[in-house]
């Protein structure tokens, strides 16, 4: 472990661009890992949150200045907390303070008082240090960047010491603020966000839009891409489940002792559960059913787990119980997710499960999911089995589900392209070095989603979105890719690609009509796209107008005699009407340009035949 | 692929859930949620939680910045109690909860009325350095 007392000065030296500090967190691996391969050393504090782990093994180095290191620190903030205290003591119990804080009330306002001077006793000294000890890092290190988890201490005391400084600081909050009494203000000078959702909610608290930027959730990349890879059975039995049968995940969750309910009704993640299992019981006994109990990792005792064990075992449902850190085996295999408001949901979405929510009593101001969302929101224990039965087996409400989803995913994680971490590092790169980032940025790097961009992040983000909007397409998620080309549009410039994708989407839809009008619309934005041509002949074609998609697809070709789908699609068009001798050229040229193809291949046999 | 560690309401400072273990193997339960079987309607109402929550986060933010006490703790141009702010919060919470208990509850908060505060304690400015 390095000290601040043998750090080296600024200025470079061995050889780097300068230093990070960084809130230790092993989920940001590989952004340490990228930013110490772009030559910037890191510093690791200790946050304390959850999920924090010791440095080692992260390309960091830790710094305990909160402690042992700096003792110069702590006794100059015990000298400060002394001089401090007596004034503030002074001032809270003075003249004007009740008023100022709105305390009206004579008890309210001699426990806000007393409860601010027992807090400010406690913690004082501990601010006082960490301002003094960034003091004595900043002034020894070459400090590019402040980089945070959250605003837990000390966290914050940085924050706002590197902005005495002028060094920038970025706030990942890659988590869900769920409660305005601890997450709702902004004071990094940009928070990294998993999506709308999270940046209406710190603009919703007075956050400017300008220090807000949208990532998705690196934790999340290759989430939606393995779910089309993996085989639900095959996980099942992985899981010593029967693959045949239903399987639902009931992901449980933790009080945060920082709203009221969780002091007035203490137990109540407890009662969610046990009227979850009821329903699940009500369920199986109708059509049998296996559970997996997905516990919060924070709660590992054992006697809390058999705790868990004997209520399902209670409501007759067949179960197993995970405790400790996901294994996202069992969310694969689920074919229902149901939860507290947990952000487990988002992830249930991103494999295109199902989502029921239970909400029992409104016990908070505010929530994660709406009825707009891919979830169903449940707030009454005796309509919860009908709802489970619903979300498993009804048709009507597994569609209206995977509709809301599309939105719903936009809304809480962005694109969900596996790119998140990209983005990520772009964003610090822009922090870092805002013309080098720009170089990246041109070279293919993602940008973030941010209020002010430069015309090569716009630029960088609208082909983001249409080339989610392909990929969703090509796996058959049509009303995701659809979605995503209208987010699309007001990042473009030229609206030919969007017009060519939804054009690719309504013909998957079996509106030739509508694709029709589409890859009109592309080609009138960009006459010199052969991909747009070809597209127009493909709508042609399905309305049977063949002159018209015949000469759509010679145009493609003359555009680029290379583009071997519109080389192809012309061949496939002669054979149809029996003009071999037309067609044998374009399938020669064909397969000089695809020899392994296998449509061309067979194609080449039909026109020789 | 390792699964997201970030789930449930408890995102940011977790804790096993409330309750303990009793001598007969059965479970101390707080009041029943509204909605449930047994829930008591002289309880606790979620607009008088929604009360407690939102007051406690416009005290936590607010009262450091009472320009003496901003004066007072400011240190290399940082405010030290707006470095504490996120801790502030939750005895915050808890401050109003005892008064809640203590029968403080917000005027109209439990009929779902939007009124931001307790009702004003007429007479009463001892103690509070408001005379």
């Amino acid at each position: 472990m390095s000290t601040l007392g043998v750090a080296r000065g600024s200025g470079g030296s061995g050889g780097h661009k300068g230093t990070i500090l960084v809130a230790a967190d092993a989920r940001d691996r590989r952004l340490y890992e990228g930013l110490a391969a772009r030559g910037y050393r890191l510093l690791g504090f200790p946050a304390g949150h959850a999920g924090l782990v010791a440095a080692a093994g992260l390309p960091i180095e830790p710094v305990d200045f909160l402690h042992t290191a700096e003792p110069r620190a702590r006794q100059r903030a015990q000298q400060i907390a002394a001089a401090v205290l007596p004034q503030l003591e002074a001032a809270v119990r003075g003249p004007g303070f009740a008023s100022f804080a709105g305390l009206t009330d004579r008890r309210q306002r001699r426990a806000a008082c007393d409860l601010a001077m027992h807090y400010a006793r406690a913690y004082l000294v501990e601010a006082a240090t960490a301002v003094e000890a960034f003091e004595l890092v900043a002034s020894r290190e070459d400090l590019r960047l402040v980089l945070v988890r959250d605003e837990a201490h000390p966290a914050t005391a940085l924050l706002l010491a590197a902005r005495q400084r002028g060094i920038p600081t970025l706030h990942l909050m890659h988590g869900v603020p769920y409660a305005r009494t601890v997450a709702a203000h902004v004071r990094a000078d940009v928070v990294a966000v998993y999506g709308e959702w999270t940046s209406e909610w710190f603009r919703r608290f007075g956050a400017p839009a300008e220090r807000i930027a949208i990532t998705g959730n690196p934790a999340w990349d290759g989430y939606r891409e393995a779910a089309l890879l993996t085989d639900r059975r095959s996980i099942r039995s992985s899981l010593g489940l029967d693959p045949d049968r239903p399987v639902v995940m009931f992901a449980s969750t933790a009080i945060s002792n920082q709203q009221a309910a969780d002091f007035l009704y203490p137990d109540w993640p407890w009662q969610h559960y046990e009227v979850a299992m009821q329903a699940l019981g009500q369920v199986h006994r109708r059509r049998p059913l296996q559970v997996i109990v997905k516990i919060h990792p924070v709660e590992r005792e054992p006697a809390i787990v058999n705790r868990y064990r004997a209520v399902a075992q209670a409501a007759g449902v067949p179960h197993i119980v995970q405790g400790g850190w996901a294994d996202a085996r069992h969310i694969y295999a689920c074919d229902l997710v149901m939860c507290v408001d947990s952000n487990i949901g988002i992830e249930a979405m991103l494999l295109d499960r199902p989502v029921i929510s239970v909400r029992l009593g409104q016990l908070f101001l505010d929530y994660l999911y709406s009825a707009q969302d891919g979830v169903l929101v449940v707030e009454d224990g005796e309509t919860l089995s009908d709802a489970i039965e619903a979300a498993l087996g009804d048709t009507p409400t597994q569609c209206g589900l995977a509709e809301r989803r599309a939105s719903a995913l936009y809304r809480f994680n962005y694109l969900n392209d596996g790119r998140a971490f990209d983005r990520t590092l772009t964003l610090v790169d822009m922090l870092l070095d805002a013309g080098e980032a720009e170089r990246r940025i041109r070279a293919g790097a993602a940008a973030p989603l941010t209020a002010a961009m430069t015309v090569v992040q716009r630029a960088s983000v609208g082909r983001q979105h249409l080339q989610q909007a392909q990929r969703e397409l090509e796996q058959g998620r049509l009303d995701t890719a659809a979605y995503l080309i209208e987010r699309a549009r007001p990042f473009l410039d030229a609206p030919g690609g969007a017009h060519f994708l939804q054009g690719c989407v309504a013909l998957q839809r079996g509106r030739p009509d509508a694709a029709l009008a589409a890859f009109q619309d592309a080609v009138a934005a960009e006459a010199g796209n052969p991909i747009f041509y070809n597209g127009l002949a493909s709508a042609l074609h399905a309305l049977e107008r063949m002159g018209e998609a015949e000469a759509a697809l010679r145009r493609a070709v003359a555009l680029d005699g290379d583009h071997v789908d519109a080389v192809v699609n012309l061949a496939e068009l002669l054979l149809e009407q029996g003009r071999r001798a037309e067609a044998r050229p374009l399938l020669e040229r064909a397969r000089a340009l695809a020899p392994e193809d296998a449509q061309v291949r067979a194609l080449w046999d039909e026109a020789r035949a | 692929m390792e699964g997201s560690d970030e789930t449930g309401r408890g995102r940011q400072a977790p804790a096993p859930n409330a309750g303990e273990a009793t001598r007969d193997g059965g479970w101390r339960r707080g009041p029943v949620l509204p909605g449930l079987p047994g829930h008591d309607p002289a309880g606790p109402a979620p607009a008088v939680l929604h009360w407690i929550d939102e007051e406690a986060a416009r005290l936590a933010h607010r009262w450091y910045r009472f320009p003496p006490i901003e004066r007072v703790v400011k240190h290399r141009g940082v405010s030290l109690m707006e470095a504490l702010e996120y801790h502030f919060a939750a005895p915050f919470v808890q401050a109003l909860v005892r008064l809640v208990e203590q029968g403080a509850a917000p005027a109209g908060a439990a009929e779902g009325s939007e009124r931001q505060g307790p009702a004003p304690d007429e007479g009463a400015s001892e103690g509070d350095g408001e005379r």
